[in-house]
């Protein structure tokens, strides 16, 4: 069974390609500048991509992807010819509601979205209970922090409300959409995907926004999102006075108690306006607010919204009918006949019955051609000031915000914004936390043949191979800049320039741990093997095993660090940047890692890091993430910084050892720790057995340490007719993944070698 | 046969060590890679196999390049992506096997395997992937209609056994995907000049001695798909530079007709790829998928890839 979060309701019909159940359906639509290619089924060898990208002109492409299936490696060709072609000629290219198979595409293919931009996609979701799989909408504005966190939190079924789980690997999930900026959608295209598509661009997006124009005695008022309750009336009738125009053609759905309050807009206004006229009004508003009943006699249509589809190149789009130039046309209930703009064929309206029989019903409007035409440049400037307006820049627009304020939009971003500058600025000389050597940029490697930028950006402030630097950011937050080694594959060196950056990450929080038992009991654990593996390195960077020897590290830190970070640390850097060398031996590559943390995650960290959990005489915090230097093979465990007398330190264990698992349980923090060691040891108290330990001492591999607990003698005849029954303890029935409740991801398979 | 194990994790190198003994093999184990010199000092090129993690497969890499007629094996928890460099810059190198992590063998069954076929055993048959008591089913692919109905029905065999409907999808697109490399890529003319690779996207009836055959059976615990075309032409180099070019980030290579993508779908959907080439007589492709495992840790999971050409 599947199903996904919400309901999906689109205004067409499919167009092309005609034929019995065919493999992929296209559809298309366009309002204005925007437009929108959806496809739906299988993308193989059999679809022509060059030839639909070239029909694709558009100012803003939208591409729909929620009903791609399938996609070949054939279809695969194909789609990279279409999205290039494509992304030639419009200015811009959004990709939405992607299907987790073409979130796969896009993170293995090269160039697989053209240069456009992925703003909405779907994750896939599983439930064990019910066996059950859903797809969970996630917005590159909205969802951007869960996402860059890598994890999406368990949510209830659809289907049987247990907890279902985001059925995929994160990081490798989320790598291509981590891999873009976050951004928001241009107003234009918000509207296009809200009204036109019924595309929940986001619960912040779908409530009423109002941009404003006042030019002379004219007034401009562009309604864009739901007809709800929150329409401010009040505010927007304030001092109206001469013409009022209404720009209708961004609205979405109209509810009730929206319409409501719009007819008593209309009678606060038309008394103190000389007309009021309304602009592109869609199909729904003409049915449900332009009866005889509702309008005014100073209240004109000047222009509709109708849905034309054009037989010839399958463009479905909503045109502006201007009803006095067509009046004699739509008197007989008849829509006037348009030209195809993409393709110049004569299209076809198929407006309901119930518009059609009430426009003959409107008043023929009196406004002359000029103001019409006006209209168009009031949206042009409507739609700039608003755009402008919630970006932090702007000043002076004005426009109403989502919960109906009328706001003067200047930005208090911008004293922020400011003082962030000022910060970075103060920030230029680095305060290196890492190592930082003085050594010289790559030499021997030739001119640079490719880069992933024209020029080296300002984050990149050397080019030591292997080198990691951090630096504060504002906000008390970290950023730390990671450099690889020169390698033969792009890809290698990506990874390891991210490994050095989240290596920097966690030497900046240790230094930042103030607590002097944590620096006491964790700091020896690994500081002698990362200083030793370290300067093995800078004594010899081209020796292989020194080489390895850091690499390995680096990349155990960085996943115990994202492991253990609760989220905190992204799954990919904040920014890449590359460079090519053609040298004698070939290409070769150096690559830049950015990660950037703010001051809230850093004291988050930094908290979690030092969070102290005590049992049994043993105090301990969680896993460090550099300890990996010295274990690499450590995921989770609790670190003992103390230990009083106690069952542990009867059984040997000693200050700085990890614990790694209790009673064969996996230990994955301290707070771990301490639940498992005291209800297993209260456990054994009361029924006896023997106390197991795993744990990673100062020298060799991960061992057991155990003793024998007796039970307390008791009186058998006291305990007879007690009616105290004891269960076996075990994991209960909800919120647990079975995969991870029969230990799937802990080497019970069959070729366990301890099966 | 000689087998020569570096390992790290004793407990591993013995368990691997006895599994080559079962099949009739001396095994030495190391732990060092610097004893690696040493242990080879006496080999008989031609009959020893080097075994180790392809985190140390610069150190295989380099014995073996010394060494001519020297065969090498690796295994992984990590990406295969990792390990394809020494599969596409040492040709002595055609297995790596994926082991769950650092502390796990490779599979048993698949070890074995290796070193029975490393001792001359011919290929196996389908039932040597499963357990016994398999089921299955024999498709018949004359035409291109009955690639995409050879497609459907794989996918409403592997959703009969109530896996999750992406396990069923993917599965028909790897099938498809091998289908269009037996039917389009394969066929050759007597001048060995290729029939249908010029345009995939035409509809294709094959002769009877161009047909492919295709299978897929599955035990519960396993799915296996396998595809045979009578041609034997595909190279060791397409398997492994198609791989790298698509893992390492999906660069389009159009010089073939398609997108030079294909093994990147192929290996993004199994478990275990084996490719069994007799130039000139025939090119078999399975594929293995554990049914026991979800599709997150199906993600992050090693996978293992055996090319075999006599």
């Amino acid at each position: 069974m599947a199903s996904i979060d919400r309901p999906v309701q689109r205004p067409s019909q499919p167009i092309i390609p005609a034929g019995a159940a065919p493999k992929l359906v296209i559809e298309k639509f366009a309002d204005g500048g925007v437009a929108c290619i959806k496809f739906v089924g299988t993308i193989d060898e059999g679809f022509e991509g060059k030839k639909l990208g070239m029909t694709a002109g558009a100012d803003t492409l939208v591409l729909d992807l929620g009903g791609v299936k399938k996609i070949s490696s054939f279809g695969i060709r194909e789609w990279v010819d279409f999205a290039t072609t494509a992304a030639k000629a419009t200015r811009a290219m959004i990709l939405v509601e992607c299907a987790p198979k073409v979130v796969d595409q896009l993170n293995m293919v090269a160039n697989f979205a053209g240069g456009g931009r992925v703003f909405s996609f779907y994750a896939p979701f599983r439930c064990d209970y019910c066996d059950s799989e859903h797809r969970v909408l996630l917005q590159i504005d909205r969802d951007f922090e869960a996402i860059k966190g890598g994890k999406l939190a368990e949510r209830p079924c659809l289907s049987c409300k247990e907890s279902m789980y985001f059925d995929e690997d994160g990081a490798t999930y989320f790598s291509y959409v981590l891999g873009q900026e976050r951004f928001q959608l241009e107003p234009a295209v918000e509207a296009f995907l809200a009204s036109k598509l019924n595309y929940a661009v986001s619960d912040l997006n779908r409530k009423l926004r109002v941009d404003k124009v006042i030019e002379g005695r004219t007034t401009y008022l562009r309604l864009n999102g739901d007809l709800d309750g929150t329409f401010p009336r009040e505010k927007l009738a304030e001092g109206v006075e001469g013409t009022l125009i209404v720009d209708l053609g961004a609205i979405g759905k109209i509810e009730p108690v929206g319409a409501m309050e719009w007819r008593g807009f209309i009678s606060q206004v038309a008394p103190a306006a000389e007309r009021v006229y309304l602009a592109s009004a869609p199909p729904a508003f003409i049915e449900k607010l332009c009866t005889r009943d509702d309008l005014n006699p100073k209240v004109q249509l000047l222009t509709v919204l109708m849905p034309y589809t054009c037989a010839s190149c399958g463009t479905t789009g909503a045109h502006n009918v201007d009803v006095a130039q067509h009046y004699d046309v739509l008197k007989f209930a008849t829509a006037p006949e348009l030209r195809c703009p993409q393709c110049k064929h004569a299209m076809q309206c198929h407006a309901g019955e119930a518009v059609m029989t009430l426009l003959p019903t409107m008043p023929r409007p009196t406004a002359s051609p000029e103001l019409v035409k006006s209209i168009t440049v009031l949206r042009e400037r409507a739609i700039q000031s608003g755009g402008a307006a919630r970006r932090p820049a702007a000043t002076g627009a004005q426009g109403v915000a989502p919960g109906g304020q009328l706001a003067t939009r200047s930005s208090v971003v911008v004293p922020m914004l400011a003082a962030m500058l000022a910060l970075v600025v103060a920030a230029g000389g680095y305060l290196a936390y890492q190592r930082f050597t003085a050594k010289a940029a790559p030499t021997g490697l030739g001119a640079v043949t490719n880069r992933s930028a024209e020029a080296r950006p300002a984050w990149v402030i050397g080019d030591v191979p292997a080198a990691a630097t951090c630096s504060d950011a504002p906000g008390k937050g970290i950023a730390c800049v990671g450099v690889s080694s020169i390698s033969a594959r792009l890809d290698d060196a990506d990874e390891e320039a991210a490994d050095a950056a989240l290596d920097a990450v966690a030497n900046a929080l240790a230094l930042r741990i103030a607590d002097p038992a944590w620096k006491r009991a964790v700091v020896p654990i690994y500081a002698a093997a990362r200083d030793a593996k370290l300067a093995a390195f800078d004594r010899d960077p081209a020796n292989t095993s020194a080489r390895r020897d850091v690499r390995e590290a680096r990349h155990a830190v960085g996943q115990v660090l994202r492991a253990t970070s609760g989220g905190a640390v992204p799954a990919a850097p904040t920014r890449r940047y590359w460079e090519e060398y053609q040298t004698a031996d070939g290409k070769r590559y150096l690559s830049f890692a950015q990660v950037t943390l703010g001051g809230t995650e850093v004291g988050k960290l930094i908290e979690g890091y030092n969070q102290r959990a005590t049992a049994l005489g043993a105090t301990t915090v969680s896993l460090f993430p550099l300890i990996s230097w010295r274990y690499p093979r450590l995921e989770a465990g609790a670190v003992i910084v103390a230990l009083a007398s106690g069952p542990l330190q009867e059984l040997g264990l000693a200050e700085q050892y990890v614990v790694l698992g209790v009673g064969g349980r996996d230990v994955h923090d301290a707070a771990a720790f301490a639940k498992l060691a005291s209800d297993e040891y209260a456990g054994l108290a009361e029924h006896g057995g023997p106390l197991r330990l795993k744990v990673q001492a100062a020298e060799g591999a991960p061992r057991e340490f155990s003793t024998e607990i007796k039970p307390p003698h008791v009186d058998p005849g006291a305990a007879a007719g007690s009616g105290k029954h004891t269960r076996p303890s075990g994991p209960t029935g909800t919120g647990v993944n079975v995969w991870d409740k029969l230990g799937g991801d802990k080497g019970t398979g069959r070729d366990d070698p301890t099966q | 046969m000689q087998v020569v194990i570096l390992e790290r994790n004793k407990l591993v190198g013995r368990k691997v060590a006895r599994l080559f003994l079962a099949t009739g093999a001396s095994a030495v184990t190391i732990e060092d890679p610097a004893a690696l010199a040493g242990a080879l000092a006496g080999a008989v090129a031609g009959t020893c196999v080097v075994c180790a993690d392809a985190f140390d497969g610069d150190v295989v890499a380099e014995q073996l390049r010394a060494r001519p007629g020297m065969r090498g094996v690796l295994w992984t928890a990590e990406p295969l992506r990792r390990s394809l460099r020494y599969l596409a810059e040492t040709t002595a190198i055609d297995h790596v096997l994926a082991r769950r992590d650092f502390e796990s063998p490779p599979r048993a069954w698949e070890l074995t395997m290796l070193a029975r076929r490393l001792q001359g055993v011919g290929a196996p048959p389908l039932a040597a992937y499963l357990d016994w008591g398999y089921g299955g089913l024999d498709l018949h692919v004359r035409t291109t209609a009955d690639r995409d109905t050879a497609a459907a029905q794989i996918q409403d065999f592997v959703a009969a056994l109530q896996v999750p409907r992406r396990i069923a999808e993917m599965f028909a697109e790897l099938a498809h995907e091998l289908l269009m490399n037996a039917m389009y890529g394969a066929p050759v003319d007597a001048a060995g000049k290729p029939k249908y690779a010029g345009d995939r996207k035409a509809d294709i009836s094959l002769a009877d001695h161009e047909r492919p055959t295709v299978r897929i059976a599955t035990d519960g615990s396993r799915l296996a798909l396998q595809i045979r075309d009578p041609f034997g032409r595909l190279e060791r180099r397409h398997v492994f530079d198609g791989l790298a070019r698509g893992l390492a980030g999906g660069e389009i290579d159009a010089s073939h007709g398609g997108a030079g993508l294909g093994m990147m779908v192929c290996h993004n959907a199994s478990t275990a790829m084996f490719f069994d080439v007799v130039p000139g007589r025939h090119t078999e492709v399975t594929a293995l998928f554990e049914l026991d495992m979800n599709l997150r840790e199906f993600r992050t999971q090693a996978k293992s890839l055996h090319f075999w050409r006599p």
